[in-house]
């Protein structure tokens, strides 16, 4: 028996999305279709024009939407984007005054929870206590690799959490953090800069390795220049270094208590519908177990990397692995 | 530099206008930027665009190529295009080279020791015929 729900990030079609072809009708009509959760999760900055400002008539088509397609908004996705000025930093308080409208943004919609980033410390979400209970708004602050539940910066974060005694700081973990394997596709994508299977061979031989993110990007280099690879090429391998985490599973119970929602990331499906790269049956009996009764929202990678496939397609194959696990549980 | 490199350029892309030509771009990235977070490089028939030259629109509103590093508040959504402009006279009709990087500092991701925002480079090389 699980309570865990199903929800869908429009992050996942951002390939069909960027197409042009696509109303933000056609999107959420389209996920509702296939049947792809109760629940809905939307980027301002993907999906809404203006952002974070929200007209009335923005308000008021994203509410029809979600009532007409009966989804259950589940987070609104801010970014925290403290290099928007490249050569200057923001200031605690200048992120602070950034996330703010964020958060009004995440009232006006009905959203409950307002994805954040670890771009922000610690001292950036403490102030905002005060205006986010307020709005009423969850800040729910993702745990994206290379930010495991061991990171300093997150302990630091679960401290403040206990510190603060309110109802408004979350975590959102991203399964992209514990993950068994780097995906195959992603590898394969890297073979058009020339990446030979040697390499990627090498490549996945480090990753498996307990030390370090940063260690691993110096001893990938060391041995792959003097196999002749390029700096670009380095480039593309490192991006398996930092886009696919290996905390165990298991850690995510430190921080159960504060888990708000959960970022369900994929690449890819073997021939038996399973995630080879993501051990999802283990997930959903950690969260389970750890009494977690709220969503995970797909999140397919693929806009990255390939277009081989449809996103729909791809999300809809996730949702049903996932209903076979919830089923088994 | 992946998939979403293909909209960057659409067939209609070059149009010659009253003293010279626009290029139309849109971004490479699924969530709007503003014009602080980009950098450009155009190369018209093999020959670079001196970035001096380059007047860069988005919205309605223009804006100089050394203006750009201010320019946070200037978003690009992901379906709307920029311009750039150039005063240099093409044919309406004829086919050019055209080879275009579009840098995208990425201001929520913050890489290595100094942590600075996340460069996604992306070069599009198409011959397009200019409108």
């Amino acid at each position: 028996m699980s309570n865990i729900k199903l929800a869908t990030s429009l992050f996942s079609f951002a390939y069909e999305w960027n197409s042009g072809k696509y109303s933000l009708e056609d999107v959420i009509a389209e996920t509702r279709k296939r049947d792809l959760g109760t629940g809905l999760e939307i980027i301002g900055f993907q999906s809404l024009r203006g952002f974070p400002y929200i007209s009335y008539e923005t308000e008021k088509e994203v509410k029809n939407l979600l009532d007409k397609y009966e989804f259950e908004p589940v987070a609104l996705d801010a970014n925290i984007d403290v290099g928007i000025k490249r050569h200057a930093k923001m200031s605690i308080d200048e992120t602070v005054e950034y996330i703010k409208p964020q958060i009004l943004a995440a009232q006006k919609l009905g959203f409950p929870i307002l994805r954040c980033q670890t771009t922000a410390p610690a001292e950036v979400y403490e102030k905002l206590v005060p205006f986010a209970e307020k709005a009423n708004v969850i800040m729910g602050i993702e745990l994206h690799t290379p930010y495991s539940v061991d990171h300093p910066s997150v302990i630091k974060m679960a401290e403040m959490f206990g510190q603060m005694q309110t109802h408004v700081l979350g975590f959102i973990p991203d399964m992209g953090t514990c993950m068994r394997a780097i995906p195959d596709a992603l590898l394969t994508s890297f073979k058009t800069s020339g990446v030979t299977d040697e390499m990627i061979a090498i490549t996945k031989e480090i990753w498996h390795k307990d030390m370090p993110t940063t260690a691993k990007f110096g001893e990938l280099a060391q041995t792959l220049i003097p196999m002749g690879a390029t700096p670009p090429q380095i480039g593309r391998l490192n991006m398996a270094f930092s886009m696919n985490g290996r905390q165990p599973i298991e850690a995510w119970a430190e921080i159960m208590p504060y888990v708000v929602h959960i970022h369900g990331k994929f690449y890819g499906f073997d021939e038996n519908g399973d995630e080879p790269s993501i051990d999802y049956p283990t997930i959903f009996k950690v969260f389970n177990e750890g009494g977690y009764n709220g969503y995970i929202s797909s999140e397919y990678e693929g806009s990255a990397f390939t277009d081989e496939f449809d996103a729909f397609d791809q999300v809809e194959k996730q949702h049903q692995l996932f209903k076979r696990i919830v089923n088994d549980l | 530099m992946g998939p979403l490199d293909k909209y960057i350029l659409k067939d209609d892309a070059l149009e010659a206008t009253e003293n010279g030509f626009q290029l139309k771009f849109q971004t490479h990235w699924y969530r709007a930027l503003p014009l602080s977070c980009m950098d450009f490089n155009l190369k018209i028939d093999g020959k670079e665009i001196d970035k001096n030259d380059l007047k860069i629109k988005a919205n309605g509103n223009e804006y100089r190529y050394d203006e750009l590093l201010e320019l946070d508040k200037e978003w690009l959504f992901v379906l709307d295009r920029g311009i750039l402009e150039v005063e240099q006279p093409i044919e309406k009709g004829k086919t050019y080279d055209i080879e275009f990087k579009y840098d995208l500092y990425i201001p929520y991701i913050l890489v290595g020791p100094q942590a600075n925002p996340l460069l996604a480079s992306s070069v599009v090389h198409k011959n397009l015929i200019c409108q």
